[in-house]
């Protein structure tokens, strides 16, 4: 995708995803430099950034292997004077804890700011957690956009704080933050700021973290983190509204300022609630809790995540003896559980206050929607892997553990395949089947992952199963693109974030030099070849003891379209040849390509909107039912098979 | 910004793929281009192919990014099932525009419900439910994937949308956003046209 709106002329009104917003915020403050690694909900950060980059040859902006060599990267750029952000998702955080918390003790020559994407609700992750913790944590502070409105502003903001205090600074956003769209005002892009070169300046005492400098850097944090939270005492993002003398406060916390502004408009109450809106609240602001604390005797906090700043604040007033009711998610008024809603917090709020209110009664109905998961695309070369793969373990005799990844393939965890046993986290595959390799007797562990997550946290995984000689089946899907995010370039694919042509780094040569003897490539779309090499690597497994490495290779085939539409290539569509086709139901039922259904009478059908051409179809029918409407041509076949990400 | 204290919940609903959040920009860039204030939440990632989708588009004096369950005042549906699915999130007496096609989800075995207990139950529920057919519409117009210009349009004609969108601002929200713009005006104008004619009924 490219979001040109993140180039638009200042001084007018657009409308911008909140990640967009973010992007604009970091070109209008003027970095020059960007890295990421693409997850949910934080990737159109980058992407904007890398379309701007593109368009204006500046800033630098690079996709990175994984969110800890991205904030490495960014950190690097930062320590050597230029202003840098690096964008990740919630989880991504936990494999860049490492450098982010050494980050906060030898601080930034230029700002430094961490983009968390948080993901309350699951729509895209394994979990739940809040960020926030980190800032804490690791001593950095956070900043939370109220809301996509406040996205561009607050990125600025972040800069800013960042340079007052040569410390890097969190940026937490979440879904609704970074995947919504709101009007957003635009301003000047400084185009030399962009460009500006760093200069690396020695000063090893800081930049060097051995016991006896990190000690005396701890002493510096500490007192450099009062300071962070005297000012955000004083910060315009930090601000109260409505009337003073109100004996009730809300807090509204980043996104949670709006949920509470509208619950309390809804309520009948805007004019006679005191309202606190957070938007950089860690570390939190004392002064400011503790002067709008002064004769209130409820407190409500309203707050994306978990009660954060809610704990923070009750262990504040303790400690100054402020005696008042403090509420919100701590003790049940709001749930846990999921993201904020109006439906949420309207009765928490209610009920703490004492007011009456009733939730709407929606129109209801008996009847029950099928279920709808998501599923893999039709013409998904991982369904013909999944396929392949399931017949030769069948071949071969052996109890195979799937452990799975983060990825699309992890939609083979569905009927009909369900061949996903574990999905814990990015490069969890290799590395359970590790564990497991060593402990199972009539079970083989079999590790599924992507490209971009094999470059990602796959290869000490595999250096490892080399090393301790972990007998594995390692099926490599390579997609030759991060699919699941929307296309994004990766290592294997020879193209960067800029559009530069780079070297492709090949996972079979990878492997090979990581020692893995048994490593081969295979044709994705091919299942019946495919599966022979299947049972050739599971054979050498058993006898040999070791390692086995599969790359199956096929372009994702919306990249393969995408690719072929530039090129003027046309794909064909298949139809059921009605002659032909028993109504077995093979295809439908154990192949599920969503383009092919039962007609009433059994017999298979194919919706040609729905077709994308890949002859998957054609390999498994048993009596030859499936026919395309024209031969597909070379220049198709080849696309399939070597498309990339521009 | 303008701000004249109203506000109008649109809630989108479909199959990924269906175009639902281009759907839901053009609708809020109208808004955005008359001077109002817009909020749309989006769903992304996992959910998008084949997965069910909902929209939240909520046009002036509004905060959250979410519309309440039981607080739309439109439901602008692309498949039949999942009008049933996001139905809660429409209040009593709200409209609800959708397209008679159902999509069957590529699950093995799973049981479906057909167009006419679908529309049977929606007479029971206390809505204004318009069925419509804006694929097979769009189709005869030349562009299949532009059915969802066709609910905004009926929708504008049955509702209005509190003023905060036009034809006008429609047209040229989908000019600066939209593939194949004259076809997708086209067959806004069709919906629109439609949606007048069911209102004179």
């Amino acid at each position: 995708m490219a979001h040109r709106e993140v180039l638009a002329e200042p001084g007018r009104r657009v409308l911008m995803l909140g990640n967009v917003a973010l992007a604009r915020g970091a070109l209008e403050y003027g970095i020059g430099f960007a890295s990421a690694y693409p997850g949910t909900p934080s990737t159109e950060i980058v992407e904007a950034l890398s379309y701007a980059a593109r368009k204006l040859k500046a800033p630098y902006v690079e996709w990175s292997t994984n969110e800890k060599v991205a904030l490495e990267a960014a950190y690097g750029a930062a320590l050597a004077g230029v202003p840098a952000l690096v964008a990740m998702k919630h989880v991504g955080v936990n494999v860049a804890a490492d450098p982010l918390f050494s980050s906060a003790y030898t601080g930034v020559r230029a700002p430094l700011v961490v983009v968390s994407a948080d993901d309350p609700g699951m729509h895209s992750s394994q979990n739940e957690q809040d960020n926030r913790w980190y800032g804490i944590h690791a001593y950095i502070p956070v900043v939370e956009p109220a809301g996509a409105q406040e996205a561009k502003e607050a990125m600025i903001a972040a800069f800013k704080l960042s340079e007052e205090f040569n410390h890097p600074v969190i940026l937490r956003t979440s879904t609704r933050v970074g995947h919504t769209r709101v009007p957003v005002e635009t301003g000047e892009i400084p185009l030399e700021k962009l460009k500006a070169k760093g200069k690396f300046k020695k000063e090893p005492t800081r930049t060097t973290l051995i016991p006896a400098h990190a000690r005396k850097l701890r002493v510096e944090l500490l007192e450099k983190w009062d300071r962070i939270a005297k000012r955000l005492s004083e910060h315009p993002l930090n601000s109260a509204e409505g009337p003073e003398d109100s004996k009730i406060l809300v807090v509204g916390v980043g996104l949670g300022y709006r949920f509470a502004k509208e619950s309390l408009s809804y309520l009948g109450l805007s004019d006679k609630v005191r309202l606190l809106k957070l938007s950089i609240p860690v570390p939190i602001p004392e002064e400011l809790l503790l002067s709008e604390a002064e004769g209130k005797e409820k407190i409500f906090f309203v707050e994306e995540g978990e009660p954060v700043i809610e704990t923070l604040t009750k262990s504040l007033f303790f400690d100054k003896e402020v005696m008042v009711k403090v509420a919100g998610k701590g003790n049940g008024y709001i749930t846990k559980i999921g993201e904020l809603t109006l439906e949420k917090v309207l009765p928490g709020l209610a009920k703490f206050l004492g007011v009456n209110y009733t939730q709407p009664d929606p129109p209801r109905v008996e009847l029950t929607p099928p279920p709808r998961p998501p599923a893999l695309c039709p013409g998904c070369p991982y369904r013909a892997v999944f396929y392949a793969l399931r017949r030769a373990l069948g071949k071969a005799r052996v109890r195979p553990i799937y452990n799975g990844d983060i990825g699309c393939y992890s939609l083979g965890v569905l009927p009909p395949f369900q061949m996903q046993d574990t999905i814990v986290e990015m490069g969890g595959s290799i590395g359970l089947a590790n564990g497991m390799s060593h402990v199972v007797e009539d079970q083989l562990p079999v590790a599924i992952i992507g490209d971009s997550t094999f470059f990602h946290a796959g290869m000490p995984g595999l250096a490892n199963a080399v090393y301790n000689k972990a007998p594995m089946l390692i099926v490599v899907l390579d997609n030759r693109t991060t699919a699941m995010t929307g296309h994004q370039p990766h290592p294997g694919v020879g193209v960067t974030a800029m559009g530069e042509e780079t070297m492709e780094l090949d996972p079979i040569k990878v492997a090979k030099a990581m020692g893995v003897e048994y490593a081969t490539v295979t044709d994705a779309f091919d299942i019946k070849g495919q599966e022979k090499v299947f049972v050739e690597a599971i054979e050498y497994v058993k006898k040999e003891r070791k390692p086995a490495l599969i790359v199956a290779r096929g372009a994702c085939i919306l990249l393969a379209i995408a690719n072929a539409r530039r090129q003027a290539v046309k794909y064909p569509v298949y139809y059921v040849d009605e002659e032909a086709c028993t109504a077995c139901g093979l295809c439908y039922r154990a192949f599920n390509c969503p383009a092919i259904s039962p007609k009433d009478d059994g017999k298979a059908t194919i919706d040609p909107l729905l077709c994308t051409g890949c002859g998957e179809c054609v390999q498994i029918c048993p009596y030859n039912a499936f026919k395309p409407e024209e031969e597909p041509s070379e220049e198709w076949l080849k696309i399939m098979r070597t498309a990339k990400p521009r | 910004m303008k701000v004249n204290g109203g506000k109008v919940d649109v809630v989108l609903a479909g199959v990924g793929g269906q175009g639902i959040i281009t759907m839901a920009s053009v609708l809020a860039d109208a808004a955005v281009n008359q001077g109002y204030n817009a909020i749309v939440a989006e769903t992304h990632g996992l959910s998008q192919r084949g997965g069910t989708v909902i929209v939240h588009v909520r046009l002036g004096d509004v905060e959250a990014p979410l519309i309440m369950e039981g607080g739309g005042d439109l439901l602008l549906s692309l498949e039949a099932t999942e009008t049933l699915r996001y139905l809660k999130y429409v209040k009593k007496g709200a409209i609800v525009v959708m397209d008679m096609r159902i999509i069957r989800p590529p699950l093995p075995n799973v049981e479906v419900p057909q167009l006419p207990e679908i529309l049977e139950e929606l007479e029971k529920a206390e809505v204004e439910v318009y069925p419509v057919n804006a694929v097979g519409e769009a189709q005869a117009l030349g562009n299949p994937r532009a059915a969802n210009m066709y609910l905004i349009g009926y929708g504008l004609a049955i509702h209005g949308y509190g003023g905060m969108v036009s034809i006008d601002s429609l047209k040229q929200a989908i000019m600066s956003r939209v593939r194949n713009p004259e076809s997708n005006i086209k067959v806004l104008l069709k919906g629109y046209n439609d949606g007048l004619n069911a209102v004179k009924r």
